[in-house]
């Protein structure tokens, strides 16, 4: 009995994929879950395996060589064939680990900042990243150092500084980490992934029309619960509780009443989705971005949010992402709150019609409204913004989607979206 | 499961090679009806006869010559060099003939053979039979090179060095061949290449190969009793090809890393690994990385000298203490 290996389905708009790696050879005995071949996408490098055991018989599609989704690219089973594939490069163990004669070391090109601090203090390579990492303020680090009499930043002192930081965003904004060092004429190679995410990204941004609208929304209600959920939400769930799940929960409730947004638009006909599944752009260190997505996020509480959306960043920073997770998204979010920008204007994802952004909630002065008279009060005030489609639908039906987040956000009583035990 | 000498593990490691293969031979100086100069080879000759187990007059040159050309030729060698500084004396051999050979020839001949040798310092030979020469044979593009430090490892690299298709150097070292350790029954064979955590910890990395290793782990149970130091030993165990996986795993985890060798400083195989750490790990280092050496010097025949010269556990612990601390 042979079986056919094919192609597999790669994500909603890939049509082929490139065999980077075969780790079977022809004759192979094979078990189901072996991984057999590593094939390239435009968003990511994803490792195939076996749904069925046999032995390897035949390898039509060999490393470097590009095959349509659907198309045979092995057999299992069947007679042994010595046919040589595509191409004869060798089969190697990891094709992850394998490294030229003349690359034996793989230097970091990645800069966190000079080793001399504020006042002179020195800061050892770890303690520089996981600063920037960590988004910590240096010059309050350094003076705290300072003043303990010490003349150094290590690891620990970092990590001290950092698990001893309090959760709400009310100290000072948080450092970004410097920029990757460009120095004059040094030219930077775009990789496969990157070249074909600038494809996509400039596709999208020349054929749709997009307008960018944003709100302002209140969270002191959402941070009120936060803040008294996130001790328990912490020791319960090992991660910390950050707005996100919040935003995407009310997102998806927000979706109910605008279903239009919730869509895939091919240019004549807007084809509404019935599930939410919610892409969430998630930055690779600078090193890239994918949007894995949270399905059916829209049966989800913001707790189950919470946990599927960092289930997916911790896959795409690992990467171990598989075709599954970046396919079928019908919504977007892309969150760049961490280093206190105001608002982003994302581009859609097509064949998408619409991306939220969302960035910095932070206390500001605002006017609240009482049956006393108007007030100045402190208040956490952040921008939800969304890109969308203009020919699938009109500012309008944004703008009330939006105002309808903002209700949603600003009034719901999200102690319900946790369970009473927790 | 038996305990037995890192001497004895010589001898079974090697039998277990030959009965398991009729194209391994053994040649050397005095590895016949002597059993070797170290005991490391009793009863070989007795067991597979004078085809198989020769002894060889006292020519460094034509035991590699007559195992390399025997390698062409269809066979299995295994060829010892008493001491390793002997290396020196044929050095041709390894660093110009048999490492180059698959390459020159486009892979029309191969050279699958071992040169056993004993390594190192400690037992008072002085500067000409006591040096710790790996880092000699290390730096030879096409051989591979190992140096066990326990009974056990003797006989699994064994294996994997004979079976190799290619020429492996094996560092045995002299002063651990009195040792004992736990070697289970039935045969044992281990993959080149690959380091092992012997003790795992938190706070700093210890590197050591050979003689080194169980001078490491002593200095890591005191360092842990008397000065709340965690730290993490690894057996390289194969410098060629070097695990450096393992290696930049664990510095990932604690920031810090020493290696602790017996070979001079000048070049010393911990250099090598400093200056990968230093390439792909910079950014996971939080305090220099040290190395604690033999000085380059030639090595003193007096005893409280050459105590002196090699790494001791007290002078592993007393560097990693300042450091860490520092």
């Amino acid at each position: 009995m042979t079986s056919t290996i094919i192609m597999p389905q790669l994500g909603e708009t890939v049509a082929e994929g490139k065999v980077l790696a075969w780790f079977k050879s022809i004759g192979d005995e094979i078990r189901e879950g072996d991984n057999l071949f590593e094939v390239e996408t435009d968003k990511v490098t994803i490792e195939v395996q076996a749904v069925v055991a046999g032995r390897l018989s035949e390898i039509r599609v060999g490393p470097g060589a590009t095959a349509k989704v659907g198309e045979v690219v092995a057999v299992i089973g069947g007679d042994l064939t010595t046919k040589a594939p595509v191409s004869t490069a060798a089969p190697v163990a990891k094709a992850s680990q394998w490294r030229s004669p003349f690359e034996e070391v793989s230097t970091p090109t990645g800069r966190f900042g000079p080793a001399k601090g504020p006042n002179g203090i020195h800061l050892t390579p770890l303690a520089r990243r996981l600063i920037a990492q960590g988004g910590l303020d240096l010059a309050g680090l350094a003076t705290e150092t300072q003043r303990r009499g010490e003349r150094r930043i290590d690891g620990a002192a970092v990590r001290a500084a950092i698990s001893a930081r309090p959760a709400t965003p009310t100290g000072p904004l948080p450092a970004p980490p410097p920029p990757l060092p460009v120095p004059e004429c040094n030219v930077i190679s775009l990789n496969a992934v990157r070249l074909r995410t600038a494809e996509r990204l400039t596709e999208n941004w020349r054929t749709i029309p997009h307008v960018f609208q944003a709100i302002e929304v209140d969270f002191t209600a959402v941070n009120r619960v936060r803040t008294s959920r996130k001790a328990d939400f912490h020791a319960t769930h090992g991660f910390s509780l950050t707005f996100l799940p919040f935003i995407a929960r009310a997102t998806c409730l927000a979706i109910a009443a605008y279903p239009h947004i919730n869509a895939r638009f091919d240019g004549k006909a807007l084809t509404l989705s019935r599930d939410v599944n919610l892409g969430i752009a998630v930055d690779l260190n600078h090193n890239g971005l994918v949007v894995p997505v949270v399905r059916r996020a829209g049966e989800l509480t913001a707790i189950g949010l919470a946990n599927a959306i960092r289930r997916q960043t911790e896959k795409a920073k690992a990467g171990k992402l598989s075709a599954d997770d970046l396919s079928e998204g019908t919504y977007s979010i892309s969150n760049n709150g961490a280093f206190g920008t105001t608002f982003t204007a994302p581009i859609i994802n097509a064949p998408q019609v619409g991306i939220l952004s969302t960035d910095a909630i932070r206390l500001k002065p605002a006017v609240v409204s009482t049956h006393e008279g108007d007030f100045i009060a402190p208040r956490m005030i952040g921008m939800i913004g969304q890109s969308f489609d203009h020919r699938a639908f009109d500012g309008a039906y944004s703008a009330a989607f939006l105002s309808r987040l903002k209700q949603i956000l600003e009034t719901r009583n999200w102690n319900e979206e946790f369970p009473s035990d927790l | 499961m038996a305990e037995l000498t890192y001497r004895d593990a010589v001898a079974r490691g090697i039998a277990q090679e030959m009965e398991r293969d009729e194209r391994v031979v053994f040649l050397g100086e005095d590895i016949g009806k002597a059993g070797g100069v170290f005991k490391t080879t009793v009863g070989l000759y007795e067991k597979f006869g004078p085809r198989r187990v020769r002894d060889t007059p006292i020519s460094e040159q034509a035991i590699l010559g007559a195992a390399m050309g025997a390698a062409m030729t269809g066979l299995r060698p295994i060829a010892e060099i008493m001491f390793a500084d002997f290396l020196a004396v044929c050095f041709d051999y390894v660093a110009n003939e048999m490492s180059k050979l698959r390459y020159m020839s486009n892979g029309q001949f191969a050279c699958p053979l071992v040169i056993r040798t004993g390594n190192g310092g400690g037992v008072r030979f002085g500067a000409q039979h006591s040096q710790a020469v790996e880092n000699w044979t290390m730096m030879i593009p096409g051989v591979k090179v190992v140096a066990p430090s326990s009974p056990m490892d003797v006989i699994g690299l064994m294996a994997a060095a004979v079976r190799d298709p290619d020429p492996v150097i094996f560092h045995e070292h002299k002063a651990l061949y009195a040792i004992k350790g736990e070697v289970p029954d039935g045969e044992i064979v281990d993959r080149l290449g690959t380091a092992k955590i012997l003790r795992p910890g938190r706070d700093c990395t210890i590197v050591a190969l050979a003689l080194m290793v169980p001078r490491a782990l002593a200095a890591a149970e005191t360092l842990q009793h008397e000065h709340g130091v965690d730290a993490e030993v690894i057996d390289v165990r194969s410098l060629v090809p070097l695990d450096t996986q393992t290696i930049l795993g664990s510095v990932a985890k604690t920031g810090r890393l020493f290696t602790v060798e017996e070979n001079p400083r000048l070049c010393g195989w911990g250099a090598e690994i400093a200056s990968i750490v230093a390439d792909e790990a910079f950014w996971d280092l939080d305090g220099p990385i040290v190395r604690i050496t033999t000085p380059h010097i030639p090595l003193p025949a007096a005893d409280h000298l050459e105590d002196l010269a090699l790494p001791s556990a007290a002078r592993i612990v007393d560097t990693v203490r300042r450091v860490l601390n520092g």
